[in-house]
């Protein structure tokens, strides 16, 4: 698959870091991840009338301490930025959360945060 | 009227790269279209889709407002009261792309997520939820005020 290195690091600024919260609460574990990520449908048009390239993360997973806890397959229907908020049971305070992202374009991006 | 690329000679499909860290993505998650794809995707979203006429699951409580200012980013969220949760799906039905996503609820695991989708214009929202024992769907109107999908 030609994936031109320009689509993939030219046309768009470089992923912004994952912002991930946790938060034990009781059993449940809430957890909130904002992906910077510009999500774009592929049916919009710029200015000039060229269609703007479709952009937008495929998939998603998350796993806490090494094992996964929750993954997903996204859409270009998720609005820009996607926030996701899910709730796991028999997490740990302290332990670390690990999201990783990938987009039509091949682009990835994996953060991680500590589970408060 | 602008003719939509067709959601398989665009590359809609995941290649086979889309996978993150060891895990393959189910290929059938890929069947972003809502009417025929999801037809194709197995008879548990098969199940669903033919329950769209008869009335939205009780057992799911399917979160968004019912009027939409802004159809670029509509908060929606899914809970469920039923055991055995496997998968949680959303789909826009006025959308190009109707399916936004597919969430896999692991074993034990609560049946609850939350996000924010698209809305192209006035119509109708539909949570999937396929369960050890089978498939539910819930669906709610919604009212966009200015569309989601626009040039």
């Amino acid at each position: 698959v030609a994936v031109a290195t320009e689509a993939a690091t030219g046309s768009t600024a470089p992923a912004q870091p994952i912002r991930i919260r946790a938060r034990v609460d009781g059993l449940f574990t809430d957890v909130t991840v904002l992906m910077p990520h510009p999500m774009e449908t592929g049916f919009r048009h710029d200015s000039e009338g060229r269609t703007i390239t479709s952009h937008f993360i495929t998939a998603v997973e998350v796993s806490v301490a090494g094992r996964v806890a929750m993954s997903a397959r996204m859409g270009p229907s998720i609005a820009a930025d996607p926030l996701l908020r899910f709730r796991l049971k028999g997490v740990e305070s302290g332990q670390t959360i690990r999201v990783t992202w990938i987009d039509n374009q091949g682009q990835r991006r994996t953060d991680e945060a500590q589970v408060a | 009227m602008k003719t939509r690329p067709n959601c398989i000679s665009s590359g809609w499909f995941a290649p086979a790269r889309d996978t993150v860290g060891d895990t393959r993505l189910p290929r059938r998650a890929w069947l972003l279209r809502s009417g025929v794809a999801m037809a194709a995707a197995g008879g548990a979203w098969r199940g669903a889709r033919a329950q769209d006429a008869s009335a939205s699951s009780p057992a799911i409580d399917l979160q968004l407002p019912e009027i939409a200012e802004d159809g670029r980013t509509v908060p929606v969220s899914v809970s469920c009261s039923l055991p055995g949760v496997r998968e949680i799906a959303i789909v826009i039905e006025p959308n190009p792309i109707p399916l936004a996503a597919q969430f896999d609820v692991p074993t034990g695991a609560e049946p609850y997520v939350a996000t924010r989708v698209k809305i192209a214009h006035s119509g109708r929202v539909l949570a999937h939820v396929r369960t050890d024992s089978g498939s539910y769907t819930a669906y709610r109107d919604v009212k966009v005020i200015t569309g989601g999908c626009g040039d």
